[in-house]
C-alpha cells in the first residue's frame, strides 16, 4: 500500500514538472514570433471548411481571408474593392465590373473574371435555397477579358451591389480552392485575397499569417488568432489576463455591464461605432384586435426614453441607406391621447384598471427571449409597466432562442413580439422584403399589407437610384403611418482592445467588423 | 457469482439501452425549436417560408410520424449508423472521435486527481479528531456552485496572478485550471465521504486496538480502507459517472472543444443526430459503467447477494 501510494504521488509530481517544461519552452519560442493578435470570437471556426461561398464556418474568418468585389460604406455608398468600377444598364439586368488589376490570392495566383465566374457560379450551385438577387435573378455570367466581367440577370435586380459587399456567400475564392477548379469540386484549402491565410487550425483556435500579396504586395505586418470562447464572462475574463487583445461587436458580444467595467480601466480602449441594426416591437398580423389604431395606442402609451439610451426616430437609424429626416415620422409619448383613441375604439376600463370590450379585456402576449438579447427582459418590463397605466394588459413570456424563433417563423403564437432588423447593405429593403411583403400563398410574418407589398414590388422593378428613393420614401412611411413596428433601441457597435492595439478601425460592415489594413499593433 | 446473474444483468442492459433510445428520441421529438428552421437561418435565408420548413425537414427525414421516424433511426442505429450532422452535414461518430479524446483526457485527470486527493485528506481527516473542522470547509466550499467556482479561480489564478491560462486546452497547463475546480468541487464531496466512512471504521473495537498499540495511521487506513471497499466503489463510480455533468460546464467556460461543448452547441442548434449520439454514447457508458461495478461489488465481497435482490 505504503510503495504504491509513492509511486502513484511520484507520477503525479512528474506530470506537473513535465507540465512546466512545456510552458517554459513554449515562453522562449513565442518571444522570437513576430506580433500576434489575439481576437476572440464566440462559435467553433470550423477553419477547414473556410468555403467563401458556404456557411460553414465561423462568420468572423471570412473577412480575414477572402475580400468582396464591393465595399459597403455609409447610407448604402458602396466604394471599390477587388473591382474597381462597375457599370449598370439602364434596364437592371447587366452588371460589368471591371478588377484591380494587381490583386493576387494567397497563393500567387491572379485575382480575375475566371476566379469571379467561379465563385458565384459555385455560390449559386451550393445555396440553391438561397433569397439573394445575384443568386436567384442570375442568368449567365461572361468573361470580357482578364480584367472584365458580366453578370446577366433574368430580371431587375437592384440589390446585386448590396449584395456583392457581404461578408459570405460572394466574396471571391481562387480556383485553387478546390479540387481541379471546378464549381462542384470538393473544397480543399481557403484561398482568397484577403489580409491573412491560415497557418494552424484545431477546433479551438485558428492562427492565420499575413497574406504577402494583400493590398498590392503590402501585407499587414501581423498576425491574427482567432480563440474560440463561448461564454462571455470568459471572453472578458480572456481580455483581462492578455490572453485576448479584442473581443466584442458580432464577434463575441461583451455585456453592456462588462464595458463599463472596461472603460474604468486603463488598461484597455472601449471603442464604440454606430451601428446599423434596431431593436423593435412587432405585432402579429392574425390578431385582428390588433387594428392601427390600437397599434398607434400602444406607440402612444410607451415613453422611449425608458427603453433606450438613443433618441428613437422611427424603425430604422439615419444611417441606413434612404431613411432622412422625413420619410420616418418620430412617434411621441401621450397616454393621454392614447386612451381616447382606445375609447373611441369601442373599449371601456373595467373594474381591475384595464380597457375591455364586449366583456374581453384587452390582454397582449409578448414575446421574448433574452439567450441572444438579455436586455430584452427589462425592456419587456418597461413596455408591460407603460401599458399598464394607461389599462392594457401584457403578459411576458420568455423563451429559450430557438422555441423564439419557432415561434416567430411557424407557430406564431404570440401578439406581440421583440425582433431585430438586419444590418447595413440588406436594410431596409431586404429586410422588409422577407419580414413585411406577403406572397401569393401567405401574408408577411410581421404584415399584412397589400400597399406596403405593392410599394416593395415596385421598389424591387426599379433600376434608378433615385426612383428607388421615392419608392423608399413611400414604404417607410407607410410603416410608421400604420405603426407596423415601434423601435425600442438602436445597436451600436461595441468593442474592448487592448493597448497592444495602438490604432483600431471598424469596417463599417458589421459581419465583419474589423478593418484589417488599418490596425497599428504595438 | 452464476452465468443466471450475468445473464440477468445484460439483459437488463439492453432493454435500458432501448428504452432510453425510445424516450430520447421522444423527448427530441416534443421538444421546441425546428431544426429545419435553424439550418435555414444558418443558410443565411431571410424569406423562410413553410414550404421551405417542410422541404428541409423531409431532406433531415424528420416528417412523418413519431414512429415512423424512430424506427428508421432505431434500425440505422443498429447498423452502427447514427446518421450526419444536421449542421455539418458531417457523419455523427466522426464528429464525437473528433471530441471525445479532449473530454476523456480532462475526466480522467480530474476522476485521478479527485481520486488521490480525497482518499490522502479523506483519511487525514477521518482519523484525526482535531482536523475535523475541515469538514465544515468542504461543505461551504460545496455549496458554491461549479460556475462560480470556475469564474472565482480564473480571476484569481488566471487574471490577477496568472499563473495558469485558461482558454483552451491546446497545452498540460490549460488543464490545471480546470481539473483544479472540478478537485474543488467533486474532490470537495468526495473527501467528505471518504472521511465519514473512515470515521466510522476508526471507532470499531480493531481499529481502537490498533490505535492503543501505537500503530501509523497510514498501516491502519490500509485496513480501514479494506472495510469499506464496497461503498468506496460505488461512490466512485457514481462520482465518474457525475463528473460528465460537471464537464459540459468546465468546458465551455474554459472553452474547451470537448464532448460538453458539443452537446450545448449542438441542443441550441437542435442538431438531433449529435445530441442523440452523444446522450446514448453517455447512457451506455453509464450502463455499462453500472454493470460493471455490479459485477466488481459481487466479486470483492461475496456475502452479497445480487440476483434474487433488486440490486
Amino acid at each position: 500500500m505504503k510503495k504504491s501510494l509513492k509511486s502513484v504521488i511520484t507520477l503525479f509530481a512528474i506530470i506537473l514538472f513535465l507540465s512546466g517544461c512545456n510552458s517554459i519552452s513554449k515562453k522562449t519560442s513565442e518571444e522570437n514570433k513576430i506580433k500576434t493578435v489575439n481576437i476572440a470570437i464566440s462559435s467553433e471556426a470550423n477553419a477547414e471548411k473556410l468555403d467563401a461561398t458556404a456557411y460553414d464556418s465561423s462568420i468572423a474568418l471570412y473577412g480575414a481571408v477572402y475580400e468582396p468585389l464591393i465595399k459597403y460604406s455609409k447610407k448604402g455608398e458602396f466604394q471599390p474593392a477587388l473591382a474597381t468600377s462597375w457599370e449598370i444598364s439602364d434596364d437592371g439586368k447587366k452588371y460589368v465590373f471591371n478588377l484591380d488589376k494587381k490583386a493576387k490570392f494567397s497563393d500567387g495566383s491572379r485575382v480575375n473574371s475566371e476566379a469571379v465566374k467561379f465563385t458565384i457560379e459555385r455560390a449559386k450551385l451550393n445555396n440553391k435555397t438561397s433569397s439573394l438577387q445575384t443568386l436567384n435573378n442570375l442568368d449567365r455570367i461572361e468573361i470580357v477579358d482578364e480584367n472584365t466581367v458580366v453578370f446577366f440577370f433574368k430580371e431587375v435586380s437592384n440589390q446585386v451591389l448590396a449584395e456583392l459587399c457581404q461578408t459570405r456567400p460572394l466574396r471571391i475564392m481562387s480556383p485553387n480552392s478546390v479540387d481541379n477548379g471546378d464549381i462542384s469540386g470538393v473544397f480543399k484549402k481557403a484561398i482568397g485575397s484577403g489580409a491573412f491565410e491560415i497557418t494552424e487550425s484545431t477546433s479551438e483556435h485558428v492562427l492565420m499569417s499575413p497574406n504577402r500579396y494583400f493590398n498590392n504586395n503590402k501585407p499587414v505586418n501581423y498576425k491574427v488568432d482567432f480563440k474560440t470562447i463561448s461564454d462571455g464572462s470568459s471572453r472578458t475574463l480572456a481580455l483581462k489576463s492578455g490572453e485576448i487583445d479584442i473581443a466584442g461587436g458580432t464577434l463575441g458580444e461583451i455585456t453592456d455591464s462588462d464595458i463599463d467595467s472596461l472603460k474604468t480601466d486603463n488598461s484597455f480602449k472601449v471603442k464604440e461605432f454606430e451601428g446599423t441594426m434596431s431593436h423593435f416591437l412587432a405585432f402579429n398580423p392574425d390578431n385582428t384586435m390588433l387594428n392601427k389604431n390600437i397599434r398607434h395606442v400602444i406607440d402612444l402609451s410607451i415613453d422611449k426614453k425608458l427603453l433606450s439610451k438613443q433618441k428613437l426616430n422611427g424603425l430604422f437609424r439615419e444611417n441606413v441607406q434612404y431613411v432622412s429626416e422625413t420619410n420616418q415620422q418620430t412617434s411621441e409619448y401621450d397616454s393621454e391621447k392614447a386612451k381616447k383613441i382606445i375609447e373611441s375604439d369601442g373599449f371601456q376600463k373595467n373594474k381591475g384598471d384595464y380597457y375591455e370590450k364586449n366583456n374581453e379585456i384587452l390582454s397582449l402576449d409578448l414575446v421574448i427571449q433574452t439567450a441572444e438579447f438579455p436586455e430584452w427582459k427589462e425592456q419587456a418590463e418597461v413596455i408591460e409597466s407603460e401599458l399598464k397605466k394607461v389599462g392594457i394588459k401584457v403578459k411576458i413570456n420568455i423563451l429559450d432562442k430557438d422555441a423564439y424563433y419557432d415561434t416567430l417563423w411557424t407557430t406564431k403564437k404570440y401578439d406581440m413580439i421583440f425582433y431585430r432588423t438586419y444590418t447595413d447593405a440588406y436594410l431596409p429593403y431586404n429586410f422588409l422584403n422577407s419580414l413585411y411583403h406577403n406572397t401569393d400563398e401567405e401574408h408577411g410574418i410581421l404584415a399584412n399589407d397589400k400597399e406596403l407589398t405593392n410599394q416593395l414590388n415596385e421598389f424591387a422593378s426599379m433600376s434608378k437610384e433615385s426612383n428607388q428613393q421615392k419608392v423608399a420614401d413611400k414604404f417607410l412611411k407607410r410603416i410608421s403611418e400604420e405603426t407596423l413596428a415601434i423601435p425600442i433601441d438602436y445597436k451600436n457597435e461595441k468593442f474592448a482592445i487592448s493597448d497592444k492595439i495602438s490604432k483600431f478601425t471598424y469596417s463599417g460592415l458589421s459581419d465583419s467588423p474589423i478593418d484589417y489594413k488599418n490596425i497599428t499593433v504595438e | 457469482m452464476s452465468s443466471y446473474f450475468i445473464l440477468r444483468k445484460t439483459i437488463r442492459l439492453l432493454v435500458s439501452v432501448i428504452l432510453f433510445s425510445f424516450l430520447l428520441y421522444g423527448l427530441l421529438y416534443l421538444s421546441t425549436g425546428d431544426p429545419a428552421l435553424a439550418i435555414l437561418q444558418k443558410l443565411g435565408g431571410q424569406n423562410i417560408s413553410q414550404k421551405m420548413i417542410e422541404e428541409t425537414r423531409i431532406k433531415l427525414g424528420i416528417d412523418g410520424n413519431f414512429f415512423k421516424q424512430y424506427l428508421r433511426w432505431l434500425f440505422s442505429l443498429l447498423k452502427g449508423d447514427l446518421g450526419n450532422s444536421f449542421m455539418t452535414n458531417t457523419p455523427v461518430l466522426q464528429v464525437i472521435n473528433e471530441k471525445i479524446w479532449v473530454t476523456v483526457r480532462l475526466l480522467s485527470l480530474s476522476f485521478f486527481s479527485c481520486f488521490m486527493l480525497s482518499l490522502f485528506f479523506g483519511s487525514i481527516i477521518g482519523n484525526f479528531p482535531f482536523l475535523r473542522w475541515m469538514k465544515q470547509v468542504l461543505s461551504v466550499i460545496l455549496s458554491f456552485p461549479i460556475y462560480w467556482l470556475a469564474i472565482l479561480s480564473i480571476f484569481l489564478l488566471g487574471v490577477k496572478l496568472k499563473f495558469f491560462p485558461f482558454v483552451g486546452s491546446s497545452t498540460s497547463r490549460h488543464l490545471i485550471l480546470p481539473t483544479l475546480v472540478i478537485c474543488l468541487s467533486e474532490g470537495s464531496y468526495l473527501t467528505k465521504m471518504v472521511s465519514d466512512l473512515i470515521l466510522l471504521v476508526t471507532e470499531s473495537e480493531k481499529q481502537k486496538i490498533a490505535i492503543f498499540r501505537g500503530i501509523k495511521w497510514y498501516y491502519r487506513f490500509y485496513y480501514q480502507l479494506k472495510e469499506v471497499v464496497i461503498p468506496l466503489i460505488s461512490l466512485y463510480g457514481n462520482s465518474f459517472i457525475h463528473l460528465f455533468g460537471g464537464t459540459i460546464m468546465i468546458e465551455i467556460i474554459f472553452s474547451i472543444s470537448g464532448m460538453g461543448k458539443l452537446l450545448m452547441e449542438a441542443i441550441s442548434t437542435r442538431d438531433y443526430p449529435v445530441i442523440q449520439g452523444i446522450t446514448l454514447l453517455v447512457a451506455i457508458g453509464t450502463f455499462l459503467f453500472n454493470y460493471l461495478m455490479d459485477i466488481v461489488i459481487q466479486k470483492v465481497d461475496s456475502r452479497i447477494k445480487l440476483y434474487g435482490e433488486s440490486i
